[in-house]
C-alpha cells in the first residue's frame, strides 16, 4: 500500500510528539511515524485481540481511531483485556471506553471515534467507511466475512485475526491464530481461501430467532460456549497483525497472505495462496472476482444480519459491465482496462 | 473549515498500467481516463478506480509536449460511458518534463472554466477529478470539481493498493 499526498492538498500532518517517539522514529523512521499519525484505523471489535492491537496502535504513533464494541468488562474479561480493572468490571464500563483511555494515556490528543453496536447492522458499518485501513478481531464468522465483503467494496485493506485453544481432556491440543491480509486487488478474499464455514456465517446472519432455532438444533457447534482464551496468543497474534500494518504504511509489498501462530510448537510462518490464484483461469468469486462487488463502493448492499445465501450477490447488485460504446470495447484478458477497437487489430 | 476527506484508490495493477501509458510517449503529454466509483459520507468523499481508458492518437485535436488536448467527441463519450455505469471519471495527463509538478494555467482554464461547468450542466450524476503527474509518477497533484462550491477542491491523498 503506497500513500502519496498531492502537492496541494491541505497539510493536515499530526504534531510527533518526540519524547514519547523517538524510539520509534530511530527504529522505523520520521517519516512512517507520519505516515502511522495521519493513518486512521478501524478496530472494529474491541475484545482480548482487539485492545491489544489498539494499544500497539497508539505506541506506533497511530493517531485516528474508529473502535466499536457493543459489550462490556466483566471479571472474566480481565484475564486479557489490557488496561481493565476490577472497578471496570464491577461498574460494566464499555470496552471500548477502556480502549479509549487505553490510548489517551499514550497520548491525550489521539482523535478516537467510538462506535456502539453490532458490525452486522448497515449503519453501524457505515460509521467504519471512512478508515484508510481496517483490523477485525471478530469471534465469529458473520462479522469477519461481513468485514471482508465491506472492505472489499469500499477500497478498504483489510487485516483479520484470529486464535483458537482446543483443550481435550484436560490438554492443550492446539493453541493458534492467524493474521489474514486482504487487499483490494489482491485476488483473494475470506470467502475463496476456504477459510470459514460459510454455511454458519448463514446461520450467523439468518434473523435472531431463526439462528436460536438453529442453535437450539444443534447446527451451531460450540455457540453460548465460553471459549479458552489467555493473553500471551493473542500478545503474539495481535504483535503480528500491527507488525503487518505498519508495513503496509510503509509501502512495502508483502508477499504473503496471512501468518500462521502454532504457539503450541513456537512457530510462526507466513502463508501464501498465490499458487492457487495463479492456476486459476478466472476468479468466479462472487466478492473478490470478476464481475464480484469489489471496488464497487456506495453501489453494493453491505454483507448485514439477513441470510444471503452462499454469499451469492443479487443479480440487480452485481456490477454491471461497462458498455461498449462506438468504437470502444472491454479487451478480454485486460479487465481493468477499456481499450479502442483498432488498437487491437 | 472543510473537513471532507478526498481521496483517490488505485488497485496496484491499474496504477501500473497507468502509468506504463504517460509514460510510454516520452515527449509529448499523455491523458488517461479513469473510471470510478464512490464512497461518499459527510466526511469522506472516496473514488474508487475501476478501469481506464487510453485516448488513440485521434482522439486528440491537439498533443504537444506542453499540451494534449482531446476532442470534444471523445470527452462526450466519456461522459456517456460514465452516466450509463453510474461511474465518475478522473482525467488524468502527464507534464513530461517536469521535475516539480503543478497545474498549469491551461489546466486550471480547462478543469476550472470548461470542463467543471460543463458537468454541472450538462451531466448532474457524474462527479470530475484532475490529476496531473511529472516526470516521477509519484510527483503529482490533483483536485476534484466540487458541486457544492462550483469550485476546484485540493485531493488529500492518493492511495495505491
Amino acid at each position: 500500500m503506497k500513500l502519496i499526498t498531492p502537492k496541494s492538498a491541505v497539510n493536515n500532518s499530526n504534531i510527533i510528539d518526540t519524547r514519547v517517539h523517538n524510539r520509534t522514529i530511530l527504529a522505523i523512521g520520521e517519516d512512517n511515524v507520519k505516515r502511522n499519525s495521519q493513518t486512521h484505523v478501524a478496530v472494529p471489535a474491541t475484545g482480548g485481540l482487539g485492545i491489544i492491537v489498539i494499544e500497539l496502535l497508539g505506541q506506533l504513533g497511530v493517531k485516528n481511531f474508529t473502535i466499536g464494541d457493543f459489550d462490556w468488562i466483566e471479571y472474566s474479561n480481565l484475564n486479557r483485556f489490557l488496561g481493565a480493572s476490577r472497578l471496570d468490571a464491577r461498574l460494566k464500563t464499555k470496552k471500548t471506553a477502556v480502549a479509549a483511555r487505553l490510548l489517551y494515556d499514550i497520548d491525550p490528543e489521539i482523535n478516537v471515534n467510538i462506535v456502539e453496536g453490532n458490525f452486522l447492522d448497515k449503519e453501524i458499518q457505515e460509521k467504519y467507511s471512512d478508515c484508510d485501513i481496517l483490523i477485525s478481531c471478530f469471534d465469529t464468522v458473520a462479522p469477519r466475512l461481513a468485514a471482508s465483503y465491506f472492505c472489499l467494496a469500499k477500497g478498504i485493506p483489510h487485516l483479520d485475526l484470529g486464535c483458537v485453544i482446543k483443550v481435550e481432556d484436560d490438554k492443550m491440543t492446539a493453541c493458534c491464530g492467524q493474521v489474514v491480509k486482504i487487499i483490494p486487488g489482491d485476488g483473494f478474499c475470506i470467502k475463496c481461501c476456504g477459510l470459514f464455514d460459510i454455511e454458519k456465517a448463514n446461520i450467523e446472519l439468518s434473523n435472531p430467532e431463526e439462528a436460536e432455532r438453529l442453535k437450539e438444533m444443534g447446527y451451531v457447534e460450540g455457540a453460548d460456549i465460553k471459549q479458552p482464551s489467555v493473553s500471551p496468543l493473542n500478545m503474539i497474534v495481535a504483535a503480528q497483525a500491527v507488525w503487518i500494518y505498519s508495513r503496509l504504511v510503509a509501502g512495502e509489498k508483502l508477499d504473503f497472505d496471512g501468518i500462521y501462530v502454532d504457539a503450541l510448537n513456537f512457530q510462526t510462518y507466513p502463508w501464501s495462496e498465490k499458487d492457487k490464484r495463479a492456476k486459476r483461469s478466472e476468479n468466479l468469486c462472487p466478492i473478490c472476482g470478476k464481475g464480484g462487488i469489489e471496488f464497487c463502493g456506495d453501489d453494493v448492499s453491505l454483507l448485514v444480519r439477513e441470510k444471503i445465501s452462499d454469499l451469492n450477490i443479487p443479480e440487480n447488485k452485481a456490477e454491471k459491465k461497462i458498455e461498449p460504446s462506438n468504437n470502444i470495447k472491454e479487451e478480454g484478458e485486460d479487465n481493468g482496462t477499456l481499450q479502442h477497437t483498432s488498437d487491437k487489430e | 473549515m472543510d473537513e471532507v476527506k478526498r481521496e483517490i484508490v488505485f488497485k496496484e495493477r491499474d496504477w501500473f498500467k497507468m502509468t506504463n501509458h504517460l509514460y510510454e510517449d516520452e515527449i509529448n503529454e499523455t491523458v488517461v481516463m479513469a473510471f470510478c466509483k464512490l464512497v461518499q459520507t459527510d466526511s469522506l468523499f472516496r473514488m474508487l478506480v475501476k478501469q481506464l481508458l487510453f485516448p488513440r492518437d485521434s482522439d486528440y485535436y491537439k498533443r504537444t509536449p506542453t499540451f494534449a488536448g482531446l476532442r470534444p467527441e471523445f470527452m462526450e463519450r466519456c461522459f456517456r460511458i460514465a452516466e450509463t455505469n453510474s461511474m465518475h471519471i478522473i482525467d488524468i495527463h502527464d507534464h513530461p518534463f517536469s521535475d516539480d509538478v503543478s497545474f498549469s494555467p491551461a489546466d486550471d482554464f480547462a478543469d476550472g472554466k470548461q470542463k467543471g461547468p460543463y458537468i454541472v450542466k450538462y451531466v448532474p450524476g457524474v462527479e470530475m477529478a484532475f490529476m496531473v503527474h511529472g516526470i516521477d509518477a509519484e510527483d503529482l497533484d490533483a483536485r476534484i470539481w466540487d458541486r457544492k462550491s462550483n469550485s476546484l477542491k485540493p485531493l488529500g491523498l492518493v492511495k495505491i493498493l
